[in-house]
């Protein structure tokens, strides 16, 4: 009996002895830019893949956002709105003919009307960029073949709703897909899935020319700005970054990703092969400005941890789904809530992010009326600026 | 108090309490020991199925993404090890107590020394851990099946005669 009493005092010794979590820094905000000062915003969301069709309060939200954009600004390269993955819940888009296709596709047409308002037709761009379930978390043949249905069905949805719309990188492809923004800015958009899911196996694309892409890419975009875009982030202070209780699930899922057992985590081996590769990069190049993922369901906002890290990662993947967040190194602002956040470029190149989002129910609302009206009408008026910070000054 | 310490307190109550109950009478507990190697080999198959699940990922690059995924060689230890469990159980309280002993202190040693190896060999933040759970893994099924095996062969009295096929010596050429 002694023997099980000194045990009990030694666990709760132990659980007394952890450190205290990093406390979330209060968040931050900036005066909203003056639309004649603008010359063009990035819109960002991400894992958007069950948002129900026209019952998303983000979506609607975001697509009077764009829109209003839209008509405010000049220039057909005004707005770019960035969909970092996860595209399609739970996996891809099945094959045409599937009974699973109908609704998979109207997940994606849901997506695609954000850029096909009036204005935002003549002015908007969507990047659509693959997630781990856009490749039906499947390497090689399957997962492409996912892809390459996505691919063709935004193709199909541009022609029938006027919207600018596609996939990028290509399917099967590790990228960059390159992309400017006025005067100031360089987008490189990844396909971070096919690198960890090892989809370089289908031969179309290698990991040593990606990676020279990116090399590339930012050597070419002189002084312009570079904002990477992928589905996985560079840091997170959500369950795949680690940040998990350990009595969920009695310790196992918490041993797992500090182990480095799950693939889709930042601690697996080819996800630390994709961070090590583009922060190679880095240190021969520039950092980029801001690296933005989705894959975490939630927003946040971290600053610089390491010297070759960017100057700003983001995650912004609450489109359609909530998951639990906790806090890390560098974090400045994280938050659990239905949102997206979008990067305002000034004509004198100074740049703005801002977190937009809601309270949490909020996150869907019910598809039957009258109850899907009022509920919507209440969600996108929810919205408001939780967070905003500086990029870069003029 | 946060709630990780609140469910650590909870805990630890729990173990005390468990202390306090008076042991059962011989008759009961010759059909509570099965149950009882059973639900242990439960919980050490898990922790042999996370190792092995922890070393295909790190060694092999095989990682799970769905139920399919737990079809595999892999998740043999949750069946295996409750099967081990009611055996030491039916041997007798001395295989028994040999096999939780075993499995309890191998996992312990195994675990510190694959956490130690792991960040004697890698710089990496994960192969400690991995290492740690790889080992404990490790540890707890030679411990367990060491022990368990040894306390029965040596049990005068056991509840199932100890099967002479697993009878062997081994003799050392010392002079």
């Amino acid at each position: 009996m002694t023997r099980h009493l000194l045990l009990a005092a030694l666990l709760l010794a132990v659980a007394g002895c952890a450190p205290p979590p990093t406390p979330m820094p209060a968040p931050r905000f900036i005066g909203a830019p003056n639309p004649e000062d603008v010359e063009s915003v990035i819109f960002l969301i991400g894992d958007a893949g069950e948002a129900p069709y026209r019952a998303s309060p983000v979506i609607a939200r975001m697509t009077e956002d764009i829109e209003r954009w839209s008509q405010t600004l000049e220039g057909d390269t005004a707005v770019a709105v960035l969909f970092l993955g996860d595209i399609v819940y739970p996996l891809g888009m099945h094959p045409p003919g599937s009974p699973e296709y109908p609704a998979d596709s109207l997940m994606v047409l849901g997506q695609v009307e954000t850029v096909a308002g009036p204005a935002a037709r003549e002015s908007a761009h969507g990047i659509f960029m693959a997630g781990n379930h856009d490749w039906g978390l499947e390497e090689e043949w399957e997962g492409f073949q996912r892809l390459q249905d996505l691919g063709v069905f935004l193709a199909a949805a541009s022609e029938w709703t006027g919207a600018s719309v596609r996939l990028a990188p290509d399917a099967g492809t590790g990228g960059p897909y390159v992309l400017d923004l006025g005067r100031f800015m360089r987008v490189i958009v990844l396909d971070t899935a096919w690198w960890i899911l090892d989809g370089g196996q289908l031969g179309l694309d290698g990991r040593d020319e990606t990676i020279a892409g990116i090399r590339d890419a930012i050597a070419g975009a002189g002084d312009r700005e570079v904002l990477i875009a992928a589905h996985h982030p560079f840091h997170s202070a959500g369950p795949h970054g680690g940040q998990f209780s350990f009595w969920r699930t009695l310790g196992v899922r918490y041993l797992m990703v500090r182990s480095g057992a799950m693939l889709q985590d930042l601690t697996s081996i080819p996800y630390r092969e994709l961070s090590d590769g583009l922060r190679s990069v880095f240190a021969d190049m520039e950092p980029p400005l801001v690296f933005a993922g989705g894959h975490e369901h939630s927003l946040q906002v971290f600053d610089k941890v390491l010297p070759n890290d960017p100057d700003v990662s983001i995650v912004s993947g609450s489109g359609s789904k909530l998951s639990s967040l906790g806090t890390g190194e560098g974090i400045l602002f994280g938050r659990s809530e239905p949102g997206y956040m979008k990067i305002f470029i000034e004509k004198d190149g100074g740049m703005g992010l801002f977190v937009e989002s809601a309270p949490e129910q909020y996150l869907k609302c019910p598809t039957a009326e009258p109850q899907r009206s009022t509920c919507m009408a209440e969600g996108v008026a929810a919205f408001e600026t939780a967070y905003s910070q500086r990029l870069r000054g003029p | 108090m946060n709630r990780s310490r609140y469910r650590s307190g909870v805990f630890g109550l729990l173990l005390v309490a468990l202390a306090g109950i008076p042991p059962l009478p011989a008759e009961a507990q010759q059909l509570t020991r099965p149950v009882v190697g059973a639900g242990v080999g439960v919980a050490g198959g898990a922790v042999i199925t996370l190792s092995a699940i922890v070393y295909r990922a790190r060694f092999q690059r095989e990682y799970i993404d769905s139920v399919d995924d737990l079809i595999h060689w892999q998740t043999l230890p949750m069946i295996l090890a409750p099967a081990a469990g009611v055996t030491f159980g039916l041997a007798g309280q001395d295989a028994l107590m040999g096999s939780i002993v075993g499995s309890t202190s191998g996992m312990l040693v195994g675990a510190a020394s694959g956490a130690g190896l792991g960040l004697l060999l890698s710089s990496e933040p994960e192969w400690p851990w991995a290492g740690g759970v790889i080992g404990a893994g490790l540890g707890m099924s030679l411990g367990g099946l060491a022990l368990g095996f040894h306390r029965w062969a040596e049990d005068e009295d056991p509840d199932v005669d100890f099967p002479t096929i697993l009878r062997f010596n081994i003799t050392l050429p010392i002079q």
